[in-house]
């Protein structure tokens, strides 16, 4: 089977087309008719396999090429659709979104980065005829058992002969191509370099046993140890002892794509709980009457709002501000994980007992409370983009202050526009010069003060108590750079980074709704949301600098219960769902 | 793993790190009177609380003022030592359940229980911690208490232990529930009757109120007598990305933050 992909698919109106066609083919969730309902993806759940049937249906949709850039016969030009794209399957199953898609993907986009025109072309061949990949990062610090990458390349003649263990790779046993970052200690004393590799069929290439996850549990994780496999001159990527700088150009794409697409996932855990609510009565404590419910719906609406805006903007930002993306991209990898599994332990209050279910109405609840905290690989996942912060804020210290302007950045705020510039990969290394995201801020907040309407007077409120934490932070920045250097920093600078990503995502927010204000803009106009989401975030930096308007509460509860009713997504862009 | 008995301020950190380094999680015990400052005006403790100082400012009640400083005290000089940070370094924030955290630092999960004057912290490498603690002898028996924090099969389980047991095991179940709740950042939000335990003399699991196993594996439970006198339990969660053994021993908990400024790139 092989994809071929026709030039029109770019527009916005083809992207919806597109998405619209993988949503009616997956068909609705909770229809017991449907073979890809809930109970098989439960059912392939406890089986610890994907659902074959789901796997079907993405190889007739062409998924694959979702992740091949359109001049090597793709559909990939743009970051956010991408994540938009895959949501969708997410949706119905994070494993089937990772085992599928993500994991293929991670390794493909090292080769996009830096392979040569032959790579290129033979892995975009490979994709687009159904094939998978995987790929071995090299081990951030500290590590985990998942992240652990004891790869070594050593000169041969012809090539590298490659030896040690990588512990744990989605889909190890079945792929047709490998992307392994191995050290190349005759490159230099910590050089790593990354090479392309066929599937390990080899007999010098052994599967290790498959690991038990808590979650995503359809996916099957192993290890791989390699014992004196060659590798041919041609399985080079980019140059010997380049593949840290080859890692670093891979991050600000894989950083932000991924997360957003798991919001999918925490979206059927809203949607979940909105049909457990309906399904109350009056009395109980679950129903819609109680206030408890109703806070917790709109919580959690609010939380995934201010993830798909931090979203929006990195995947974005990859194309429009690829200095500043490095940046952008980790703030999303090390908030996102966080939140998403957050917002679905609080709304577990709504289910109670039924959001341990695992099969039945609501099984794909406790599903999803599962699957989310695999996303993020836990602490050692999110420390190397919190050490990207890190450096951003000493780096660059003023954080946008001496750029008043916008400059031409509004394109970041904006869903529905496409002609993106593509994805250079050569500029995904160099040292950025500004903050875009928080420059942009003082006239996204000189907005909101003179927004009009009923929740305007909440919104210029909340947007100035996040103005305050900007000056807070940069006054600790700027006392944190005057230091001299001396080797270490001290700990203090881990909750200045906490912080920054705080207020970039509520800066994000607040650019979504300065640049989709105006007549048409529907709720991403509405200063109700924005003043919600600006609240719940300043109250994770100071839980006393601001209440949520109440009365945004109940608009914004409103919000979730139409789109449960008309089945739509709950993003920025009310996707129409399952029909 | 017990809960370590900490005497103040200038006991020694060392068995807390020991185990947080060789088993992912440590539980630690103090009195209020070990970690409460002899003046609350003093200088430094401004830095030391941070923004909870403000907090300590609108506080009028003086025991819940005595508990608030010390828990504070004390968990920010644990996770600190864990960490070899110092307490000033290290930021506790809320999340907007209320849940405290260490800003940033989510390699090493913190929770905080008090009762009269006990002090009880968690900390754990591996994912989540929730603790709490009771008076042993606090009575929930024949108070109707047994219906707002049994399920249907815990409440037939109770009624399975010996009578001069039983509110003990009333007592038990409690701080389980919350300790299990305040680790999902719910307090008091979860319903105690939605979820339960096995009973006393096995293997701590989480059961749904049918007696049908609720949470999975990666969660695990434990309940201690302290002093004679509290009830301790501590629930932690671990998704299994590793975080024992020497491997995970060698990984720093708070490596140093090299400057960025100076390394040429």
């Amino acid at each position: 089977m092989t994809t071929t992909v026709n030039r029109a698919e770019t527009t916005e109106q083809a992207v919806r087309e597109r998405i619209a066609r993988l949503e009616h083919d997956l068909g609705d969730l909770d229809d017991p008719g449907n073979p890809l309902g809930a109970d098989h993806f439960l059912a392939a759940d406890g089986r610890q396999q994907l659902l074959p049937a789901a796997e079907r249906l993405l190889d007739d949709f062409g998924l694959n090429a979702e992740f091949v850039p359109r001049e090597l016969g793709g559909r990939l030009d743009r970051l956010d659709v991408l994540a938009r794209v895959l949501r969708a399957v997410f949706r119905r199953d994070a494993a089937l979104g990772l085992g599928y898609g993500m994991t293929s993907y991670l390794a493909a986009v090292v080769v996009w980065a830096d392979g040569s025109g032959e790579q290129r072309r033979r892995t975009a061949e490979l994709l687009l005829g159904g094939g998978r990949m995987a790929g071995a990062y090299p081990e951030p610090v500290p590590g985990n058992d998942f992240l652990h990458n004891r790869l070594t390349a050593t000169r041969a003649p012809g090539g590298h002969r490659l030896d040690g263990r990588k512990e744990a790779l989605n889909n190890a046993a079945r792929v047709d191509s490998l992307v392994v970052f191995a050290h190349t200690p005759e490159a230099g004393e910590d050089a790593h370099t990354a090479f392309l590799l066929p599937g390990p069929g080899a007999a010098d290439v052994d599967l290790l046993p498959r690991r038990r996850t808590s979650g995503i549990r359809g996916c099957v994780i192993q290890g791989l140890r390699f014992s004196g496999h060659r590798i041919g001159a041609d399985g080079l990527l980019g140059v010997e002892g380049g593949g840290a700088i080859l890692a670093e150009r891979a991050f600000p794409v894989t950083r932000s794509t991924g997360p957003s697409m798991a919001l999918g996932c925490a979206d059927t855990a809203l949607r979940t709980t909105v049909a457990f609510a309906r399904a109350h009565r009056a009395r109980s404590r679950a129903s819609l009457r109680s206030a408890r419910t109703r806070s917790a719906l709109v919580d959690a609406f609010t939380d995934l709002l201010v993830c798909d805006c931090l979203s929006l903007v990195a995947t974005r930002g990859v194309h429009l501000l690829p200095r500043e993306s490095r940046t952008l991209s980790a703030v999303v990898k090390y908030l996102l994980p966080t939140i998403l599994t957050e917002m679905v332990y609080d709304l577990s209050v709504v289910l109670g007992s039924e959001s341990y279910a695992t099969s039945g109405s609501y099984g794909m609840f406790q599903k999803a409370a599962r699957d989310l905290p695999m996303i993020g690989l836990g602490s050692a996942g999110t420390a190397a983009s919190r050490g990207v912060i890190i450096e951003h804020l000493l780096r660059v210290p003023e954080l946008g202050a001496d750029d008043d302007s916008e400059g031409d950045c509004g394109g970041l705020f904006r869903p529905y526009d496409d002609g993106l510039p593509p994805v250079r990969a050569e500029e995904l290394t160099l040292p950025a010069a500004g903050d875009s995201l928080l420059a942009s801020l003082p006239a996204a907040v000189r907005s909101a003060r003179a927004a009009r309407g009923e929740f305007a007077g909440a919104l210029g409120e909340a947007a100035d108590a996040l103005a305050t934490e900007l000056r807070l932070l940069r006054e600790d920045c700027a006392r944190l750079a005057g230091r001299r250097p001396a080797g270490g920093l001290s700990p203090r600078v881990y909750a200045l980074a906490d912080r920054y990503a705080l207020i970039a995502a509520g800066a994000a927010c607040l650019g979504v709704w300065h640049h989709g204000a105006g007549p048409g803009g529907g709720l991403l106009a509405d200063p109700a949301w924005a003043a919600m989401a600006l609240a719940r975030i300043v109250g994770r930096l100071d839980r006393t600098a601001v209440r949520a308007p109440e009365a945004g509460a109940e608009h914004l509860l409103a919000e979730v219960l139409d789109r449960f009713d008309d089945a739509r997504s709950y993003d920025l862009y009310a996707t129409p769902i399952g029909r | 793993m017990r809960p370590l008995r900490n005497r103040g301020p200038a006991d020694s950190w060392l068995p807390v790190r020991r185990e947080v380094e060789s088993s992912g999680t440590s539980v630690v015990y103090a009195a209020v009177a070990d970690w409460l400052p002899d003046d609350l005006q003093r200088p430094g403790l401004a830095a030391a609380l941070g923004r909870d100082h403000k907090r300590l400012l609108e506080m009028n009640h003086v025991p819940n003022r005595s508990r608030f400083v010390a828990s504070r005290l004390l968990l920010k000089s644990a996770a600190a030592a864990v960490l070899g940070a110092t307490p000033d370094e290290l930021e506790l924030a809320y999340k907007p359940g209320g849940r405290p955290h260490l800003r940033g630092v989510d390699q090493l999960d913190v929770s905080l229980s008090h009762t009269e004057e006990l002090l009880v912290v968690g900390l754990t490498r591996h994912g989540r911690i929730g603790v709490d603690a009771e008076n042993a002898d606090r009575r929930m028996l024949g108070l109707g208490t047994e219906r707002q924090v049994c399920t249907p099969y815990e409440l037939e389980a109770v009624l399975a232990v010996p009578v001069e047991r039983r509110n003990g095991e009333l007592v038990r179940l409690w701080t389980l529930k919350e300790a299990y709740s305040k680790a999902i950042g719910q307090g008091l939000r979860f319903r105690f009757t939605e979820f339960g335990f096995t009973p006393e003399d096995r293997q701590v699991q989480m059961l749904r109120p049918d007696g049908t196993p609720g949470a999975g594996w990666e969660w695990s439970f434990h309940s201690w007598l302290v002093d004679d006198s509290y009830m301790v339990s501590a629930a932690v969660y671990d998704p299994g990305f590793g975080g024992r053994g020497p491997a995970a021993a060698a990984r720093p908990l708070l490596p140093v933050v090299p400057d960025p400024r100076l390394s040429a790139r």
